[in-house]
């Protein structure tokens, strides 16, 4: 499931940001009537394709995994959890078929409704996020199952949890896959392309980039007042997140160090006085419980949640450095080469902080699969044959994700031909432009 | 008819389902029906797809199976994930049972799902990229192998549940497995007919009447051995609420041969339809009120009756912004004049 899940997100990711980036530029290309930004916006809605069918199908072993491996669950939850999930199937499916209207629409919609289905993608992929989102936050902090049952609606919309986590969590897909996307084009100028792709991908870079900085600026924030909520409703949690084993005034913040278990004490950790407190309820010198005050055999995997905390907020500064550095330097014509290489090092951090971050939210809810209601061990599936599926499913993931990465290699070549409805006539006369550019 | 287990079954059912959850489970049965309508088609496009790898229209066929497709196979698709979410949320005990009790036949139709769509997309690029008509040979056999397991295990699936304890290794769950592939099968060539012209709907219409033909002798073979094998099911198909739709599905069957020998495509796809909608029907009702005989009826499977009802409530909103886009979608890309094939 975690396998399965971890790979959805990274899809997901780019089936919400792609369409939002490619919509992007086909405003600009419409309004400034730029054909670069029409190629570029094509080239991306291509890649989009790709992208969300993987989203797509894995998204479907997501709800088959939900009543394979945590039938349990299921039977518990699933009133609760099946309004949030019924909802997001709408949303969907709204996004399912603007897709298909955008991706083989080229030729045969006006261009503003084009342009419209572009963005109904984009946002319906955003609603659903914020509607699964939904669906975890109330296992993360559940407001009592029978009131939950009484009025399932209320309970997953109503959460305490949920718009902190969501709008975090939506931010990072758009950063992850913003600066994934970023990466893209900096490999590709750095490979000196001919001047008219080179300017069509320094385009991408800055519209990417432009969606990047937004993100890595709002990240922060929006984790910030996520933190305070966990702080103040699940503080277990907080303190798996910051190692902090024992309750005490004035808390400090511990940047980096790993955690030992045994001796309760976090080593080689830089230490900043009242940090934690002043982070989590705005007093240097505020109480913070700690992880003594619940029995042990409830506390979550503390350095698992801790280290991935530190690498989430880690990968989010080097994105901030990164998104600043180029824009502080982009103002100034284009960016040389040395940031070229810089972006495309901090490209995959994206999704390293999107990734670690959501270990940071499921470990650090463990050993509960519903907090409070529900035990993991006890929701997993009885049946045997995990492990195999399991693997099967690693090699499955494994494979496709290498096919993946080929043909969207294959695809950034110079001299791929971008897609065009299925050669109707404008897509030729745009792939033979193209050709010509070829060295 | 076997009057003693159904009088017991009924006796175990308890006394018939509250509203909202008749309300539910029509409501399932209907996204079914769309999803087997639909979806099935593709995994249907899907055997032709690989059927014709070698023969000499090999490059005609792709062609139209990724026009056909290309557009609507993720809308087509999240019928199924809709019907999942559903029973995930106003059955969640029976969302569970299957899960735990067809934990095999369910993750073969997954890895059937995944492989399915990722080939298809890839086989596009491939084919793309590599500049000719022919996707290469790897991505176009994992199409086809995917689009093959997938509707076999969900038919497996199906079969089981009305079998005791989710029994899926039987004869008569795989002949239920084979028609259901059969029906995607003959779905997909009378669709694709509809949408090509010359030569091109020929070929689909010859493989439409092969596929009538397979339907029609595994749904034979079917019906005697519920029999025995659905203590539940079988007698009902056969002389009780299921019988109406087995004879009207037998009506829509002949009507359906009969404009495929003509060559009428428009009406062949009208009678595709109709005669998969009442194979359903008639397994719906026959099953009814059991989501899992012997073991889950829906009123004892369903959430609480709030849920179940806020459900409801927001179905029509969902459906008021869902159905323009889908109307909008097949409008433009199924709703015009076919593009002309070779010959």
């Amino acid at each position: 499931m975690g396998i399965s899940l971890g790979w959805h997100m990274l899809f997901a990711a780019f089936g919400v940001t792609l369409p939002l980036l490619a919509a992007a530029a086909e405003g600009i290309g419409l309004l400034r009537r730029s054909p670069l930004h029409l190629e570029l916006a094509r080239r991306w809605s291509v890649a989009t394709g790709l992208l969300f069918a993987i989203g797509a199908v894995s998204g479907t072993a997501l709800s088959f995994e939900l009543g394979l491996l945590w039938p349990r669950l299921m039977a518990v939850a699933g009133p609760v959890l099946g309004v949030a999930l019924f909802l997001e199937g709408f949303a969907f499916f709204v996004e399912a078929v603007f897709l298909g209207l955008y991706l083989y629409g080229w030729e045969r919609l006006p261009a503003w409704a084009h342009w419209a289905s572009g963005l109904l993608v984009a946002a319906a992929g955003s609603a659903s996020s914020l509607l699964v989102t939904a669906a975890n936050a109330w296992m993360q902090l559940p407001s009592g199952r029978m009131a939950a049952l009484a009025d399932p609606l209320a309970a997953v919309m109503r959460n305490p949890v949920w718009w902190p986590m969501a709008l975090h969590s939506t931010l990072a897909a758009w950063t992850a896959a913003a600066f994934a996307l970023a990466g893209g084009e900096a490999w590709s100028l750095l490979r000196r392309p001919h001047a008219r792709e080179a300017a069509r991908h320094a385009a991408g870079l800055r519209l990417a980039m432009a969606l990047g900085l937004v993100g890595a600026v709002a990240m922060p924030l929006s984790g910030d007042a996520g933190g305070r909520v966990v702080a103040a409703l699940e503080p277990v949690k907080l303190a798996a997140m910051e190692a902090r084993f024992t309750t005490r005034a004035a808390a400090p913040l511990y940047v980096g160090g790993l955690p030992d278990v045994a001796r309760r004490t976090v080593r080689w950790a830089l230490e900043i006085p009242g940090g934690l407190s002043w982070l989590a309820y705005r007093r240097t010198g505020a109480v913070v419980r700690g992880l003594e005050s619940v029995p042990r055999a409830l506390w979550p995997d503390v350095t698992l949640t801790h280290l991935s905390f530190q690498v989430m907020v880690g990968s989010g500064l080097v994105l901030l450095a990164g998104t600043l550095l180029y824009w502080l330097r982009a103002a100034r014509g284009r960016p040389p080469r040395w940031l070229l290489r810089l972006l495309l090092v901090a490209s995959p951090f994206g999704f390293v902080a999107l990734e670690s971050g959501w270990l940071v939210s499921e470990s650090g809810r463990q050993p509960w699969a519903v907090a409070g209601l529900l035990p993991t061990a006890r929701a997993v599936t009885p049946a045997a044959g995990t492990p195999v599926s399991l693997a099967g499913f690693v090699l499955l993931y494994a494979g496709l994700s290498a096919a993946l990465v080929y043909f969207l290699r294959r695809m950034a070549e110079p001299g791929a031909r971008p897609e065009g409805g299925s050669g109707e006539p404008a897509g030729e006369g745009l792939a033979a432009e193209v050709v010509d550019d070829a060295p | 008819m076997h009057p003693e287990t159904a009088s017991r079954a009924l006796a175990a059912a308890g006394p018939a389902a509250p509203e909202p959850v008749r309300a539910a489970a029509l409501l399932l049965a209907a996204v079914l029906a769309l999803y087997a309508l639909l979806g099935l088609a593709d995994f249907g496009a899907g055997l032709w797809d690989l059927a014709a790898a070698r023969g000499p229209r090999a490059a005609a066929v792709h062609r139209a199976v990724a026009r056909g497709m290309g557009p609507v196979w993720e809308a087509n698709h999240v019928w199924l994930i809709f019907a999942l979410v559903l029973l995930l949320a106003a059955f969640p005990a029976a969302f569970a049972r299957l899960g735990s009790g067809l934990f095999l036949p369910l993750h073969l139709a997954l890895a059937g799902i995944i492989l399915r769509g990722a080939a298809f997309v890839f086989a596009a690029r491939g084919r793309q990229a590599a500049g000719g008509d022919a996707p290469p040979r790897l991505w176009a056999v994992a199409f086809g192998a995917g689009s093959l397991a997938a509707p076999f295990f969900l038919g497996l699936a199906l079969a089981a549940t009305a079998q005791p304890r989710l029994a899926w290794h039987s004869l008569f769950a795989l002949v239920v497995a084979l028609a259901v592939v059969a029906a995607g099968a003959l779905e997909a060539a009378a669709y694709l007919a509809v949408e090509n012209r010359g030569a091109l709907r020929a070929h689909f219409l010859a493989r439409a009447r092969a596929a009538l033909a397979a339907l029609a002798l595994l749904a034979l073979l079917a019906l005697p051995l519920a029999r025995a094998a659905a203590p539940w099911l079988g007698p009902r198909l056969l002389g009780g609420p299921g019988l109406p739709f087995v004879l009207l599905a037998g009506g829509a069957a002949l009507l359906d041969a009969h404009a495929l020998a003509r060559g009428a495509a428009e009406l062949a796809r009208l009678w595709t339809a109709a005669l998969v909608l009442l194979l359903w029907a008639g397994w719906a009702a026959s099953a009814w009120p059991w989501l899992v005989w012997g073991e889950l009826t829906a009123a004892a499977a369903a959430a609480p009756r709030t849920a179940l009802r806020q459900l409801l409530v927001l179905l029509p909103w969902g459906l008021l912004l869902l159905l323009p886009a889908l109307a909008l979608l097949f409008a433009l890309f199924k709703g015009e004049s076919p593009a002309p094939g070779p010959g």
